[in-house]
C-alpha cells in the first residue's frame, strides 16, 4: 500500500534542512520511502498511490512524549479521592489509563514512554494498540519503577507500617540482588525500558540541598548491567549531586527532571552521551494553575526547586547535552496530550523554537533507542506524521490546540484526519 | 506574649549568668534578653514575676526510652513488653512517662528504641497540638544484629514478635532495616555496636561489623539524619566512630586513642552515668542482675570514671542521657547533672550538657537549647540557684514552672 504526502510546508526534524518548501513523502507499507520536492515526485502516475494532500498545513513527524505515567490523569478535577490509587480495581485503572493514552493521539502525538504504572496497564494498553484493538501512540513502557524501601516509589511509606506492602507503582529493590532481580521482572512483564529512582526529594530537603542518593552505586550498576545486557535502557528519577554522579558511573542513559545537576555532571553526560529529561511542566503546570498546595515542607521545597528548574535548559543547551521532551503527565495540572507546553516552556527558557521541536521528535527518539524508527520525515523511518494548522516553527501555540491538529497518521495509518 | 523578670539568668551556653534579667517571649520564641533595669516594657505586657527563681533553659535528655516504666523490675521484663502489651497500653504509658520528664524540665527528649513505631506517633501526637509533651526526636525500632542487645528473646524461638527491633545482618540486611525506619519517620538512626560481656578482662563484645555500621550510617547520613550507637567499648566503638557515628551511648571503656578519635570527629558522648548508679544501688537482687551481671555492673561503675575523664580531656562533647525508663524512672532524669559534678564537672559545665550540647547532638541548636534570640521559649523557672546546689534540679518543687515553645506546662 502506497500513500503520498504533498505539502506546501514541512518541518522534517532533520538535523540538516529541518524545514522544507513544497515536498512529498512516499509511503510504501507504512514506513517513508522517498522524501524529496513536489517536483520530483509529482509525476509519480502509480493510481494505487493514495495522494493525501496537506495543502497548507504544516506536516511534521508525530510528537513523543518521553515521560508519561498513564494511570493518572493529571486533571484535578478527574482525581476522585485521594487514595484512588488503592480504591481503582486494576480493570478500572486500565480503562482508565487506556482514555489518557488516547489523549495523546487528539493531540498530534505518536509515541510515549510510561515511566511507571500500576497493574501492569502500561504494557497491555501497549499490546493491544499494536494488536490493532485499540487507537492509541507507540508506547515504550517501564511497568514498575524500581526503588529502594522507604525510596521515591515505595508508596507504603504513606501506609501503616504493619500493613503489609505489596509492589504498586514501585517495586522495591534494596541491593544489587535484588536490584537484578527487579530488572528480570520488569522485562517478564513487558518492559522496553527500565524506570529507577536514584535520589529522592526528601533528602534532597533534609539534607539542606545535597543531593544524597537514594540507590548505591552497586545496586546501580547491577540494574543497568542487567538491563543493557537484556537491550533495554535506563531512565533514572534524579535530582542532581553524587546520587547523579553515581548513575551516570553506573550506566544510566535518562535523566528525569535533573533540577540540580551542576555543571561538571552535565560536563560528564555530555561525554558519556546520556540524555537529560527537564520535565519542566511537572513544576510549572501546578505553578502557572496557582496550585502549589499550602503544606509548608512542600513550598520551602518549591522556593529551591523551581529556579533550578527553570534554569536547567538553558545550562544543557550550552553544555551541549541532549534535551528530550517529556511532560511528567499525569502529576497535577499535566495532562496527556500536552507536549505541546513542555515544548512552549523550553522556548521560553532558553530554546529556540526549532530546538523545542527537535526534543520532542528527533532527539526524544534518540533518546528512547528509536531513531531509526520515529521522530523525523526521513526515509526509512516509520510513516508518523501529523499536519498543524498553522506554523509551529514560528510559534509553538499553535500545537496546543486540539482543533489545529488536522491529521494524525502512525505507521501510515490515519488515525484523525480533520482536514 | 510575656515578660519573665528573674532573678538569675543561665542562657545555657556557659557565658555568665546574668542577675536581673528579663526575658520576653513572643509568639513561642525568645524575643528579647536584657537585664531588667533596662528593658522597656511594652504596655499592656503581661508580666511574670520570678525575681525569686532562677530562670534557665529547658534541659535535653540523651537517651530515653518511652516505653519502659522504670524501677527494680525493668532488668527482667522490659524485653517481654513488646510481647505482653498492647501498642495502644503501651503508647499511652508512653506518653504518661513523658509528661513526667516535661514537667521537671525536660523539654526535649531524645529516644532511642521502641516498638511498633509508637514513637513516630507521639512525636506527631504532640507536634500536632493533640498531646502535651516535651519535644521529640526518635529513632524508631533501633536497629541490631540477630540475637544482639536489642534483640534478647526470653521466649521460644518458634514465637514471633513483629515490630519490637529491626532486625539486620549483613550489611544490606542493615541497609534495608535503617531505610525501613527512615520510611516509616524516624528522625535518627540507633544502632547497637557492642554489647556487654561477662568476661571481665574485656567486657564487651562487637556486635556489628564496620560493614553494617558503615551501611547504616551512610543511608541516615543521606537522608540528613545522625546516628547513635550502644557501645560499650573495644574495636566496636573503634569501627563506629570510623564508619561515621555522631553519637556514643554508655561508652563505659573508652581508651585515650578513642577518645582522640571522637573529637576529631566531631563524635558526643552521652556515658548515662545515672543508669548505672541507680543500678547499682539498687543491689544485685534490687537490679535483677545475675552473678555475672553484678560483676559487671560493679566493674562498669569504677572504670567508667576514667573514661569520662579521658573524654574530657581530649575535648570530646559530652551530653545528659540517663536511659530514663530503664531503671530510671521518668522524671528522674536532672540525677544525671549531679553524676557530672560528682564526676567533677562544675555545675554550669552540667547545665551545658543539659541544654546546648544535648542541642548539638540532637541537631536542634538552631531553635533550642539555649535562651537566645529566636529559639523556642523551651524555659524552667527554678527555686534556688543549682549553679550552687545542682541537686535541686531532682525536687519537683523546686522545679516551679516549665515553658515549652512558650507555653507554660504546670
Amino acid at each position: 500500500m502506497q500513500q503520498l504526502i504533498k505539502t506546501n510546508f514541512a518541518f522534517t526534524a532533520n538535523e540538516n534542512d529541518p524545514v522544507r518548501k513544497k515536498i512529498g513523502v512516499l509511503i510504501k507499507d507504512g514506513v517513508i520511502n522517498i522524501v524529496d520536492s513536489w517536483e520530483n515526485l509529482s509525476h509519480l502516475s502509480d493510481p494505487t498511490i493514495d495522494v493525501i494532500d496537506a495543502g497548507n498545513y504544516t506536516l511534521m513527524p508525530g510528537l513523543i512524549d518521553c515521560h508519561v505515567h498513564v494511570n493518572t490523569s493529571g486533571d484535578p478535577a478527574e482525581k476522585e479521592s485521594e487514595y484512588d490509587e488503592i480504591r481503582f480495581t486494576a480493570a478500572k485503572t486500565t480503562l482508565y489509563a487506556l482514555r489518557n493514552v488516547q489523549r495523546h493521539t487528539e493531540m498530534g502525538v505518536t509515541a510515549i514512554r510510561d515511566m511507571g504504572c500500576r497493574d501492569w496497564v502500561a504494557p497491555a494498553i501497549r499490546d493491544s494498540i499494536y494488536a490493532g484493538w485499540y487507537k492509541g501512540p507507540r508506547m515504550v513502557v517501564a511497568v514498575r519503577g524500581i526503588t529502594s524501601t522507604g525510596g521515591h516509589m515505595d508508596v507504603y511509606k504513606l501506609i501503616r507500617p504493619d500493613w503489609p506492602t505489596v509492589d504498586t507503582m514501585g517495586c522495591i529493590a534494596d541491593g544489587p540482588d535484588e536490584g537484578r532481580r527487579a530488572v528480570r521482572t520488569q522485562i517478564r512483564d513487558g518492559a522496553d525500558v527500565i524506570k529507577i529512582n536514584a535520589t529522592i526529594s526528601e533528602y534532597v530537603r533534609a539534607t539542606g540541598g545535597e543531593c544524597t542518593p537514594e540507590m548505591t552505586f552497586d545496586t546501580m550498576k547491577a540494574i543497568c548491567d542487567t538491563a543493557h545486557a537484556l537491550g533495554k535502557r535506563v531512565a533514572a528519577h534524579c535530582h542532581g549531586g553524587p546520587g547523579v554522579r553515581d548513575a551516570i558511573e553506573a550506566g544510566v542513559d535518562t535523566f528525569e527532571h535533573g533540577y540540580f545537576i551542576d555543571d561538571d555532571l552535565m560536563e560528564e553526560m555530555v561525554k558519556r552521551d546520556r540524555f537529560l529529561t527537564p520535565t519542566m511542566s511537572a513544576l510549572h503546570c501546578p505553578l502557572d494553575n496557582n496550585d502549589l498546595g499550602t503544606e509548608p515542607a512542600l513550598l520551602k521545597w518549591y522556593k529551591i526547586t523551581l529556579p533550578a528548574m527553570m534554569g536547567e535548559v538553558k545550562r544543557a543547551k550550552k553544555h551541549g547535552v541532549k534535551i528530550l521532551a517529556g511532560t511528567d503527565a499525569g502529576m497535577p495540572y499535566v495532562w496527556h496530550g500536552m507536549i505541546s507546553q513542555e515544548m512552549i516552556y523550553f522556548e521560553k527558557y532558553g530554546l529556540t523554537n526549532l530546538e523545542a521541536l527537535a526534543s520532542a521528535t528527533r532527539v526524544a527518539a534518540d533518546g528512547l533507542g528509536m531513531k531509526d524508527k520515529i521522530g523525523q520525515i526521513k526515509a526509512g523511518l516509520f510513516a508518523d506524521l501529523i499536519m498543524v494548522n498553522g506554523d509551529p516553527t514560528k510559534d509553538l501555540t499553535v500545537l496546543q490546540k486540539k482543533e489545529n491538529i488536522v491529521f494524525v497518521m502512525q505507521g501510515g495509518e490515519i488515525l484523525i484526519d480533520r482536514r | 506574649m510575656y515578660v519573665i523578670e528573674a532573678g538569675l539568668m543561665i542562657d545555657g551556653t556557659g557565658e555568665e549568668p546574668i542577675p536581673g534579667c528579663s526575658v520576653m517571649v513572643k509568639e513561642g520564641r525568645i524575643f528579647q534578653i536584657e537585664k531588667t533595669t533596662h528593658f522597656q516594657l511594652p504596655e499592656d505586657i503581661e508580666v511574670i514575676d520570678a525575681h525569686h527563681l532562677t530562670l534557665m533553659p529547658g534541659m535535653i535528655d540523651c537517651h530515653t526510652h518511652l516505653h519502659f516504666p522504670g524501677g527494680p523490675d525493668i532488668n527482667n521484663s522490659y524485653s517481654m513488653l513488646a510481647l505482653t502489651e498492647s501498642q495502644s497500653y503501651l503508647t499511652i504509658l508512653s506518653i504518661d512517662n513523658i509528661q513526667k520528664d516535661l514537667r521537671m524540665g525536660f523539654t526535649t527528649l531524645r529516644v532511642l528504641g521502641t516498638p511498633f513505631y509508637i514513637d513516630v506517633a507521639i512525636r506527631r501526637a504532640i507536634e500536632e497540638g493533640l498531646v502535651i509533651g516535651p519535644r521529640l526526636k526518635v529513632a524508631g525500632q533501633g536497629i541490631c544484629v540477630t540475637g544482639g542487645h536489642m534483640d534478647k528473646a526470653d521466649w521460644s524461638p518458634d514465637v514471633f514478635v513483629n515490630g519490637r527491633t529491626g532486625v539486620g545482618d549483613g550489611p544490606w540486611g542493615c541497609r534495608v532495616a535503617a531505610r525501613e525506619q527512615l520510611k516509616y519517620g524516624a528522625d535518627l538512626l540507633k544502632i547497637n555496636a557492642c554489647g556487654g560481656s561477662h568476661n571481665l578482662n574485656e567486657p564487651w563484645h562487637q556486635e556489628m561489623t564496620y560493614e553494617e555500621m558503615a551501611a547504616v550510617i551512610e543511608e541516615a547520613h543521606w537522608a540528613g539524619k545522625r546516628v547513635a550507637a550502644h557501645a560499650h567499648g573495644g574495636k566496636g566503638i573503634t569501627d563506629a566512630i570510623l564508619a561515621g557515628l555522631d553519637s556514643i551511648e554508655h561508652g563505659l571503656w573508652l581508651t585515650e586513642e578513642q577518645a582522640k578519635m571522637m573529637a576529631e570527629h566531631n563524635v558526643y558522648y552521652v556515658p548515662t552515668l545515672s543508669t548505672h548508679t541507680r543500678g547499682l544501688e539498687l543491689g544485685k537482687v534490687g537490679s535483677g542482675s545475675s552473678e555475672e551481671g553484678w560483676k559487671w555492673l560493679v566493674k562498669a561503675c569504677e572504670d567508667r570514671w576514667v573514661s569520662l575523664e579521658r573524654a574530657k580531656k581530649a575535648g570530646v562533647k559530652v551530653c545528659l542521657g540517663t536511659d530514663a525508663g530503664f531503671w530510671m524512672y521518668h522524671g528522674e532524669n536532672a540525677l544525671e547533672l549531679e553524676e557530672f559534678v560528682r564526676a567533677g564537672y562544675t555545675p554550669m559545665e552540667a547545665i551545658k550538657a543539659a541544654t546546648i550540647l544535648g542541642a548539638e547532638n540532637l541537631d536542634i541548636a538552631n531553635i533550642t537549647g539555649s535562651i537566645s534570640v529566636g529559639k523556642y521559649a523551651d524555659l524552667i523557672l527554678v527555686d534556688g540557684n543549682p549553679l550552687e546546689d545542682i541537686k535541686i534540679l531532682q525536687k519537683p518543687n523546686n522545679i516551679v514552672q516549665v515553658y515549652k515553645e512558650g507555653r507554660p506546662i504546670k
